[in-house]
């Protein structure tokens, strides 16, 4: 209906025209045969008629055109009075697409990461199952429980065993390559719902052993080694020197459990697997429709039980735990990311306190304006609707502005490589995000288009006109704008605070104590393939000439294997006393390195009692490796110490005092699971697995004791006196000439393994700097527009002032006072904002307290300091008043 | 003293314009004629309001409108009633001889009645 009224709509206004100057052309007829002359009945026809356009525009009210038409015109004006002041607008539209543009971006990150699904069919059913002890200590899984709980419980529809990732050395079609590779049972990828691009996923039965070796890889290494996702279906690839077929291609995107280039099959038996009390795999459900997480984990912890009692000795005091997979996935970054959401929303809301205050200030100069429209006839709704219109068309084009700045924003960091959220190329603008911008364009536009019109369609009309849009009118509306900037300098403290905060916080980690020094040191990985290095001598003899060429090499100054890097995590293992046979007793948990005799020498850890290994307990700690394989093949499971596997250790104090509280621990002997250990010496705190967090007890064993596992490479480690690429000639070399076909892998120095553990800090850090920023320099705005208007207001009180013999300094004194009056309320309610806002940060701090005084302080005079800056130019200005021409003014 | 329009109830004037309407076509200046003549001159309706009520009637669909010539052959436009126009005119004039009646007895109620 309102579609042909818009159609017609000059047709109908020129007949609705016609009509009334027909009517009056009747009366005036009427008039005249009543005795009136022509110009009276003409006269007195209008007068009966009234106001014709008034009418006309209540004609059109009544068609329903009113509005579109208002609309227009305020479309139409609202341009027009852009137009006319090009500066406000600008900034306003600046401000918020800065805002929004912010906002949209983190609100992209949130959504994609916190708010979607995961990518797999049906994501909320799926859980993983940990082994648990006491409260929540989460362990992997053992092979042997899980086909237990498999076959017992009543939750699941399905379930399904997988490694973590490990490197395997890809070769066959294109360069030789490091892959990182899951191995997973062949109904992993039907449990997660996620079919191939191409060819296919595991069939049933490919996990069993003895069969030919199916492989699927993931759409990124389809596009490397075979050119796209189609070429690569039955192609060969070799992972480290044994043939698999590629038999699937997974989609772009899909690397679940983290970074995957291969998925193998994992051979389900029991041997395949491992044995119960070995826990190495990882397993996922997912749970028949209707059952809650709740109902999985009271099922589960009665099998728990169940196996606790059947087998005491492994299974005793060990539960099993069900966690919703997209807990695991984001549980890392929530805090994270609703820190910086709070952050932007704290920028948006200080960004819409500068448009209101700015737009405050434009009305101030248009009360004249409004004034006269509310005389032309302008109702005070039709002021309000003129205003939020405008206010509109500025929120939408910083909207759309925002937006684009968002999608420049996530186009960058889907680029970068180096972001520590999960899902991040994931991250997109979307419906949901181009539907929060549309809501927080429009809010703004609510926000500082109410604001003015509040006052403005109020004028006490005479006294307006005849202000001339100057005067003292408007005390409370300046009052307003008084609060909004209080507001500002507000929440700014308390961005700043949290930004001050973190940097803090951030120095303190780069200051942590690691318990390694990193400068000099180059690292790099090398991998021997199980299928190529068979036997144990032959692995042995590898790292023995590898160790000696290294430390030979011309510029290094010691050099040393291991298995583990600092920070980079280890394994851990239990330790206990070696008469200990009670199995309710809990183990110690020690993360343990497998190293080289120089380790200690080569990272500076001091031996603070006792020495590294000797040559012969580098032996001795071969022999205890052979036997442990020896001893593993009669599947006994008691926990005695054998004395064929007594080998040695250095151990750090954690470890020590757990065992011996109190006592010297050197030459003392304690057990890791039947290996008997002997503590050579005593070495000093170092940091595996973060840099935060209280020391963890430690075991270095002879890296010889440990030559069977093909899952880790061995980590080379180069103090160098020369330079980094001196030292990974060294390595190439070394390793060149006892086996070229070998690759050299994640070559790089150790500051750049500790930048790596503190990049998601850095990004956290650098973005709340950045957002602190923005709100002191919308605060600086904000007070300069406050204090430049003041000014301009008082210019005749300053006059007068002078006139009358003032000195600059009391003039200085009263614009100070009034800058006092906006800062010191701004910090009275910004500390307590500021406190709230640094608890939230609170697990993400270290090394600071939230409520760190010294930070409170100086980011309280850094505002003060900021203000006064804002405060420099109408402060010189009130100086400068000349006595005769601010009285001329008035 | 003639009543003026704004004076009387709201939805009145409608109800007028649907009875002066319902009696013949009539353009607008006619309706306001036929209006003032039928009350013997003692309402006084202000003319520009007619249109917006013409307007108004006519989006509800109970007139329509057409143009033909005036007295004064001029192109006028007249108002006729529709059916739905009629239906409505029969309820409006039920719902205001029902107030008329109650309003009326409300203002003759004596002290001694209550």
């Amino acid at each position: 209906m309102k579609l042909r009224f818009l159609l017609f709509r000059r047709r109908l206004e020129s007949e609705m025209s016609e009509e009334m100057e027909s009517h009056l052309e009747l009366r005036i007829e009427d008039l005249e045969r009543h005795g009136l002359s022509e110009a009276d009945a003409r006269r007195q026809a209008r007068v009966e008629f009234g106001a014709l356009e008034a009418r006309k525009e209540e004609a059109r009210a009544a068609r329903g055109l009113r509005w579109v038409d208002e609309f227009a015109q305020d479309l139409r004006f609202g341009l027009r009075s852009i137009r006319k002041a090009p500066g406000y607008c600008l900034a306003v539209v600046i401000t918020l697409a800065l805002g929004i543009g912010a906002n949209s971006a983190i609100f992209s990150a949130v959504n994609s990461v916190l708010l979607q699904p995961l990518p797999f069919a049906h994501s909320d059913q799926l859980v993983r199952l940990f082994t648990t002890r006491g409260a929540g200590e989460r362990y992997p899984a053992s092979g042997e429980d899980f086909l237990d709980w498999q076959a017992q419980n009543r939750v699941f529809s399905g379930m399904s065993l997988f490694t973590g990732a490990r490197s395997m050395n890809a070769s066959g079609a294109g360069a030789a390559e490091m892959l990182s590779v899951a191995s997973t049972e062949a109904n992993y990828f039907q449990l997660l719902g996620v079919p191939a691009a191409a060819g296919r996923t595991f069939a049933p039965g490919e996990d069993q052993p003895g069969r030919t070796a199916e492989v699927v890889i993931s759409a990124a290494l389809a596009q490397r080694h075979f050119g796209g996702a189609q070429a690569a279906v039955g192609r060969r690839l070799e992972l480290n020197f044994e043939p698999y077929t590629v038999v699937g291609v997974m989609p772009a995107g899909f690397n679940y459990p983290e970074d995957i280039d291969a998925w193998t099959p994992l051979t389900m038996t029991v041997a395949g697997t491992s044995a119960r009390g070995k826990y190495s795999y990882r397993a996922l459900g997912r749970l028949k429709p209707g059952v809650s997480v709740a109902q999985a984990n009271a099922d589960m912890e009665a099998i728990a039980a169940n196996l606790a009692r059947a087998y005491p000795t492994t299974n005793a005091r060990l539960s099993v735990g069900v966690v919703p997979l997209k807990q695991l996935v984001t549980q890392d970054s929530r805090t994270q990311l609703l820190v910086l959401f709070g952050a932007v929303g704290l920028v948006l809301l200080i960004a819409c306190a500068n448009v209101a205050s700015l737009t405050l200030s434009r009305a101030e100069g248009r009360r004249r304006e409004f004034a006269l429209r509310a005389a032309l006839g302008a109702g005070r709704p039709r002021v309000v609707r003129q205003l939020l219109t405008e206010g509109l068309l500025l929120s939408l084009l910083g909207g759309g502005l925002g937006v684009a700045a968002a999608a420049a924003l996530i186009a960058g960091a889907g680029a970068s490589t180096s972001l520590p959220l999960p899902r991040i190329r994931q991250v997109q603008l979307d419906g949901h995000v181009l539907l929060f911008t549309a809501f927080l364009s429009l809010l703004c536009a609510l926000i500082f288009g109410a604001t003015p019109a509040r006052g403005a369609a109020d004028p006490n009309l005479p006294e307006a006109l005849k202000a001339g849009g100057r005067g003292n009118a408007g005390a409370g509306r300046q009052g307003l704008r008084r609060y909004l900037v209080i507001a500002e300098i507000a929440i700014t403290l308390a961005l700043t605070v949290a930004a001050g905060l973190l940097l803090r916080s951030f120095a303190a980690l780069r200051h942590t104590d690691l318990g390694v020094s990193t400068s000099g040191i180059v690292t790099a990985a090398v991998m021997l393939p199980d299928s190529k290095y068979t036997s144990w001598p032959q692995r042995r003899a590898f790292y023995d000439q590898l160790d000696a060429r290294l430390n030979q090499a011309p510029g290094v100054s010691s050099a040393s294997l291991s298995q583990a890097l600092p920070l980079e995590g280890s394994h851990s293992l239990g330790a206990k006393l070696p008469g200990d046979m009670d199995p309710n007793r809990n183990w110690v948990e020690v993360d343990a390195n497998y190293v080289t005799p120089d380790y200690f020498r080569t990272y500076g850890v001091p031996l603070l009692q006792g020495r590294t290994f000797s040559a012969a307990e580098m032996d001795q700690g071969y022999r205890a490796g052979m036997a442990d394989i020896a001893f593993e093949k009669t599947g006994a499971t008691d926990l005695k110490p054998r004395p064929e596997m007594a080998t040695v250790a250095v151990i750090n104090r954690a470890l020590a005092n757990a065992l011996w509280p109190g006592q010297n621990s050197l030459g003392k002997v304690w057990k890791s699971g039947v290996w008997p250990v002997t503590v050579v010496g005593i070495a000093a705190q170092v940091s595996y697995d973060s840099i935060t967090g209280p020391p963890q007890p430690e075991a270095y064993f002879p890296i010889t004791s440990q030559l069977d596992n093909t899952w880790y490479p061995a980590e080379i480690s180069i103090h160098t006196r020369g330079s980094a690429e001196a030292a990974y000639a060294a390595m190439r070399s070394a390793v060149g000439d006892l086996d070229p076909a070998l690759a050299l892998f994640r070559a790089r120095s150790m500051d750049t393994v500790v930048a790596d553990n503190m990049t998601d800090t850095r990004l956290q850090t650098t973005l709340l700097g950045f957002f602190s920023g923005l709100g002191i320099l919308l605060s600086l705005v904000g007070v300069y527009g406050v204090m430049a208007f003041f000014v301009t207001q008082r210019v005749g009180e300053f006059g007068v002032r002078v006139a009358l013999g003032a000195r600059p300094s009391q003039i200085l004194a009263l614009v100070l006072r009034q800058v006092w009056k906006l800062v010191l309320p701004g910090i009275a309610v910004g500390v307590p904002l500021a406190l709230g806002f640094a608890r939230l940060l609170g697990s993400e701090l270290h090394g600071v307290r939230a409520a760190d005084p010294l930070i409170l302080i100086l980011t309280a005079v850094l505002l003060g300091t900021v203000a006064l800056a804002a405060c420099l130019v109408p402060a010189m200005r009130a100086l400068r008043v000349d006595p005769l021409t601010a009285l001329r003014q008035e | 003293m003639a009543l003026r329009a704004p004076e009387l109830l709201q939805g009145t004037l409608d109800l007028l314009i649907l009875k002066a309407v319902s009696l013949g076509p009539r353009h607008g200046y006619g309706v306001l004629v036929r209006i003032q003549q039928i009350s013997k001159e003692r309402l006084e309706i202000q003319q520009g309001s007619l249109y917006p009520a013409l307007y108004r009637l006519e989006e509800k669909g109970w007139v329509r409108s057409t143009w033909g010539e005036s007295e004064n052959k001029r192109r006028a436009k007249f108002y006729s009633l529709t059916t739905a126009g009629r239906k409505r005119l029969v309820v409006e004039e039920e719902r205001w001889n029902q107030m008329a009646g109650i309003i009326g007895d409300i203002l003759q109620t004596r002290p001694e009645e209550v």
